[in-house]
């Protein structure tokens, strides 16, 4: 409240009420508090019931209707990637003269036999396996490169974080596909190993500026400040107490980030430089199909199907999470 | 006594003299999670070259009533129902163009902060010419010309230079009398004011004041200038409104309410207030926070923080005529003691001898001079 | 803003240099070496190690970056990009050879997805909530999610394949190529030649570009700004076109400046997938056949692109928010 300006004038009237007049009386009650129960001071935020951070990102989370449904779908779709494999082995290569283009039969051969007469249905579960395999690999070497220079760059920050700031400005400069095809085809084509060390290290300079965002901002809160001066070390600070709260914009990209390897790792099969046949890949499982798009268009579809499913629900999950995990101010309306 | 509804003369009798007369506004807003009755059943009148002031915490709905005369409620925000009357238009009744044509023209608002409510990629002048061009017809270098002359009887040195500048390149204070001076390039009937200088500093804050009343005196503007500041409402207003939890709980005159408060809300709020040269040890502070809106106590909004509660005011309190221009939402008499029905009274009694207090809260500027003054049951 | 200028280009160039050490350095890490289409069993060692001087390739590390990164910027002289080890041509001549091609395709499909994206995303803004918007914003999310070379395919199968046999064979487009052989040099035939790789271009960049705008002009319709021109009286269209989108617009150019560097390689698989004459898809040939020369010259030249395409982003932020001052 600030009176203080018409506590010092003196010339109207209505200034010098403000002036002179006297506090209220004490407010004397009629009655004595203890003879009125219920005007006791209930605080009506002390009724919310209390709710653990995680809870509260779970009930966020669910009242996505399209991140709930793509999580179920991509539970699904792993499911398959894995149990499938897992039951049939080496059926996905296994070629049978006998079987060429024979149509659907249940319950062995949904999907029928390709043009070597490999189970379709079978092949299609080992490539959405190596693909998402492909993808959590490359994902975890982007957040872990990602995580380690961010934050460094934005808990050190001076020099160290210009440079390093200035070696991400140099990666991002390149562009992502022609270093990606550059790496594969020099050093291994149809090698699934350095097609998911070529994604990593191509991709990790946006997880890195995302940490380094997060970790500039964290760095002036006070509870890193009270850490310090209570004697944490720099190793506890960062990972004890910044790298938690840091991990939510990550976990969001992470999501993406999965879908994009995914696609990534499909093109390059597509095109030839990743994996070939007769290993399984949705991308070469593509290219394929291709060929015969007259004779057999529906080998087109599958594997399409399977990846645009991945990725929208990558998508719409990460949408989800990133709603939960860091809500902003918004009227929902009803 | 008073009957029910008899304190106000219809509508128009006596009335030239009023600019604003709001009656019974309701503004609720929808959301997931329930509906905010951000305005509830508010009832005032301005009079022209008077100021109102509109005091309140955060929340109690005093910018939502300006947005609403206004008529700038987005979703999921609502009018409910009400009128508000400019001069004998019923502003919330009009079609969107003619709310247009009126909004700018006949009555203007002005915001809080300054420093992000003019827009970046248009000159200051430029600003004040569109005002101008929409409402009035002038031809762009009349407007022009115009807009130097408003600028410069805001205040503002070398008009015309900083006509041709950028919001950015000009200081707060500026910037907040450049939206002044937009808003009265129109000469409007009604200036409407909301929370004009709580983010300035406070030297700036006076001449902002200053300025406010010079204009005001030169125009015979009304002007419904709302804030949480009781001091920038002894500057400036001649009445006073004080809301709480989207309801009018007191009005009076502003020496009325200073002097003589009745409502156990405003004396608890003129107590906070630290005076300089005393020596205290605590400041008096009202204890409890706002009620949620989603969950709403029954009866009187303010019964869980008053020091006053009683159990009859678990039903709705009267508002009560105290003296001419001066009424109050309360259970307390005019002297502070006991209803009348008792403090215990049932649900049924109390409801009925409210009706048989309640005045309609003062719409017509003249109409206490129909009511007996003092009146109790 | 002069001196700004200068001072950007200024600090562009380490990151050049950067970007060449890099790039050079992964060229030279590749197995093999430039001679090696010359080792079979009839060429004698000694030209092997003669060529080998010929080309420099005996000398050190550094030294054979240097002589490489000064001839390259040296564009006025025809081996300034070396031979390609395809069919021996300069490197320069080949690369301005088929650039017209993707700037043809990028430069249309961008403008197309420009004129389209903004007034799609200024829509779903100004209707949030309503079913406009989730429609158009679960249709972006959807397009922008779909794989660049998945949509290519399924475009190049339904324009081409599908439409001939719905049509019994009046109506297809081109499975391949930018022109027909017996129409060379007619621009109605490159035309009738875009139609489908452009198609597949422009729903991933309305996709996105729709999304930024939209999300840009939600940004602006919830400033304070916008409150006051709607508290003045302005009629709703001047609040909307003039006030909201001039601000909202300023992101979105911003954006433009840093899609230029895409008119170079923004398509390579779809140029791939259409078989167009383009950089993108040269680039992946010469990836294929490791022709190295072609690939160090593509790469350097579409980071030269990305750093100019950088600084335009700068510069016309700068003069479209005059918020902004250099």
């Amino acid at each position: 409240m600030s009176c203080t300006v018409s506590s010092i004038r003196a010339s109207s009237t209505r200034r010098t009420i403000i002036a002179t007049v006297k506090p209220q009386d004490a407010i004397a009650p009629i009655v004595a508090p203890a003879a009125v129960g219920d005007t006791d001071l209930i605080d009506e935020v002390d009724l919310a019931p209390v709710r653990t951070y995680w809870q509260l990102v779970r009930r966020r989370f669910l009242r996505h209707r399209m991140a709930v449904i793509s999580l179920v779908i991509l539970a699904v779709l792993i499911a398959y990637a894995v149990l499938v494999p897992l039951l049939t082995g080496d059926l996905y290569k296994d070629p049978s003269l006998r079987q060429v283009w024979d149509p659907p039969s249940f319950p062995d051969a949904p999907l029928g036999y390709d043009e070597i007469g490999q189970n379709e249905f079978v092949r299609l579960a080992k490539a959405t396996q190596t693909s998402l395999m492909v993808g959590f690999a490359a994902v975890l070497i982007i957040a872990g490169l990602g995580s380690l220079v961010g934050a460094i760059s934005g808990y050190v920050g001076g020099a160290t974080d210009n440079i390093l700031m200035r070696f991400v400005d140099i990666v991002l400069t390149l562009p992502v596909l022609f270093l990606i095809l550059m790496i594969v085809g020099f050093f291994g084509q149809g090698n699934v190993w350095v097609v998911i060390i070529a994604i990593g290290i191509t991709g990790w300079t946006l997880a890195a500026r995302l940490i380094r965002g997060e970790f500039l901002m964290l760095r002036e809160m006070d509870f890193v400040a009270a850490a310090k001066a209570l004697g944490a070390g720099h190793r506890r600070i960062i990972f004890r107490h910044m790298l938690p709260p840091a991990t939510g914009p990550l976990i969001v990209a992470c999501a993406i980030g999965v879908a994009d390897a995914v696609v990534i790792e499909a093109a390059l099969s597509f095109l030839g430089f990743g994996i070939s046949p007769p290993e399984a890949s949705l991308g070469n499982m593509l290219t394929n199909a291709q060929t015969y798009f007259v004779r057999a268009p529906l080998m087109v579809i599958w594997p399409g199907i399977i990846l645009v499913l991945m990725v929208i629900s990558a998508s719409f999950l990460g949408d989800g999470l990133r709603d939960a995990l860091d809500p902003r101010q918004r009227i929902d309306v009803k | 006594m008073p009957a029910p509804g008899s304190a106000v003369a219809p509508a128009g009798a006596g009335a030239p003299d009023h600019v604003l007369r709001i009656e019974d506004l309701r503004t609720w807003f929808d959301t997931l999670d329930g509906t905010v009755k951000a305005v509830d059943g508010v009832s005032f009148a301005i009079r022209r070259g008077q100021t109102l002031g509109v005091v309140g915490e955060s929340g109690c709905g005093k910018s939502v009533t300006a947005l609403s005369v206004m008529r700038l409620i987005e979703r999921p925000g609502r009018i409910v129902s009400g009128r508000a009357l400019l001069g004998d238009t019923d502003v919330l009744a009009l079609s969107d163009k003619e709310m247009e044509a009126t909004r700018g023209d006949r009555m203007a608002m002005i915001f809080q902060e300054p420093m992000t409510s003019l827009n970046p990629v248009f000159t200051c002048g430029d600003q004040i010419v569109e005002a101008l061009t929409v409402h009035r017809d002038m031809s762009q270098q009349e407007a022009k010309e115009r807009a130097i002359e408003v600028l410069a009887k805001v205040g503002i040195p070398e008009a015309k230079r900083r006509a041709r500048q950028y919001p950015h390149e000009l200081s707060g204070g500026m910037r907040q009398r450049v939206m002044i001076a937009m808003a009265l390039s129109t000469e409007p009937e009604l200036l409407i004011a909301d929370e004009p200088t709580t983010a300035l500093d406070v030297t700036i804050q006076a001449q902002i004041l200053e300025l406010m009343k010079g204009l005001r005196e030169q125009n015979d503007m009304a002007i419904m200038l709302i804030t949480h500041d009781l001091g920038v409402v002894a500057e400036m207003a001649d009445e006073v409104v004080v809301m709480y939890g989207g309801k009018v709980v007191e009005q009076a005159d502003a020496i009325a309410l200073y002097e003589r408060s009745h409502h156990p809300y405003t004396k608890g709020l003129l107590a906070s207030i630290p005076r300089l040269g005393e020596k205290r040890r605590r400041l008096d502070v009202i204890r409890g926070v706002v009620p949620n809106p989603l969950n709403l106590p029954s009866g009187c909004l303010f019964k869980r923080r008053c020091p006053m509660a009683m159990p009859v005011c678990d039903s709705p309190p009267p508002v009560r005529q105290l003296e001419a221009d001066h009424i109050s939402r309360c259970w307390l008499t005019p002297d502070g003691g006991p209803p009348e029905v008792g403090m215990n009274a049932s649900p049924a009694a109390a409801a009925e001898a409210a009706a048989a207090l309640s005045v309609e809260p003062m719409t017509d500027p003249d109409a206490h001079k129909a009511v007996t003054v003092g009146a109790s049951a | 803003m002069f001196q700004y200028m200068v001072r950007r280009l200024l600090q562009a160039i380490p990151i050049l240099i950067g970007v060449s050490i890099i790039v050079f350095l992964i060229v030279y890490a590749a197995p093999g070496d430039p001679t090696d289409r010359f080792r079979t069993p009839r060429v004698p060692p000694e030209q092997i190690e003669a060529l080998i001087r010929a080309y420099g390739l005996d000398k050190p590390l550094p030294e054979q970056y240097l002589a490489w990164v000064t001839t390259f910027f040296q564009v006025w002289r025809p081996e300034a990009w070396g031979y390609s080890f395809q069919d021996g041509l300069p490197v320069l001549q080949k690369v301005m050879s088929r650039m017209p091609a993707t700037f043809l395709l990028m430069g249309v499909s961008l403008i197309i997805t420009v004129v389209l994206a903004i007034p799609i995303g200024v829509l779903a803004a100004v209707r949030q909530y309503s079913w406009t918007d989730k429609i158009i914003t679960t249709t972006a999310t959807i397009g922008y999610a779909l794989p660049s070379f998945l949509l290519g395919t399924y475009v190049l199968w339904l324009g081409g394949v599908l439409l001939k046999q719905w049509t019994g064979g009046a109506i297809g487009f081109p499975l391949f190529g930018m022109e027909s052989l017996s129409k060379r040099g007619d621009p109605l035939d490159v035309a009738w030649h875009m139609v489908l790789p452009i198609t597949a271009l422009v729903i991933l960049g309305v996709a996105a570009w729709s999304r930024y705008m939209r999300s840009s002009m939600l940004d602006v319709l919830h400033q304070d700004y916008v409150r006051t021109a709607r508290a003045k009286g302005l009629p709703r269209r001047k609040v909307l076109y003039k006030h909201a989108l001039r601000n909202a617009l300023i992101p979105i150019v911003t954006l433009l400046g840093l899609s230029i560097p895409t008119l170079i390689a923004g398509a390579a698989i779809t140029e791939s997938i259409f078989t167009w004459p383009g950089l993108g898809s040269m680039y992946i040939e010469a990836v294929r056949i490791l022709d190295y020369p072609v690939i160090l010259a593509l790469v350097m030249l579409t980071g030269v692109f990305v750093i100019m395409g950088n600084l335009l982003a700068d510069v016309m932020y700068g003069l479209v928010d005059p918020r902004i001052k250099y």
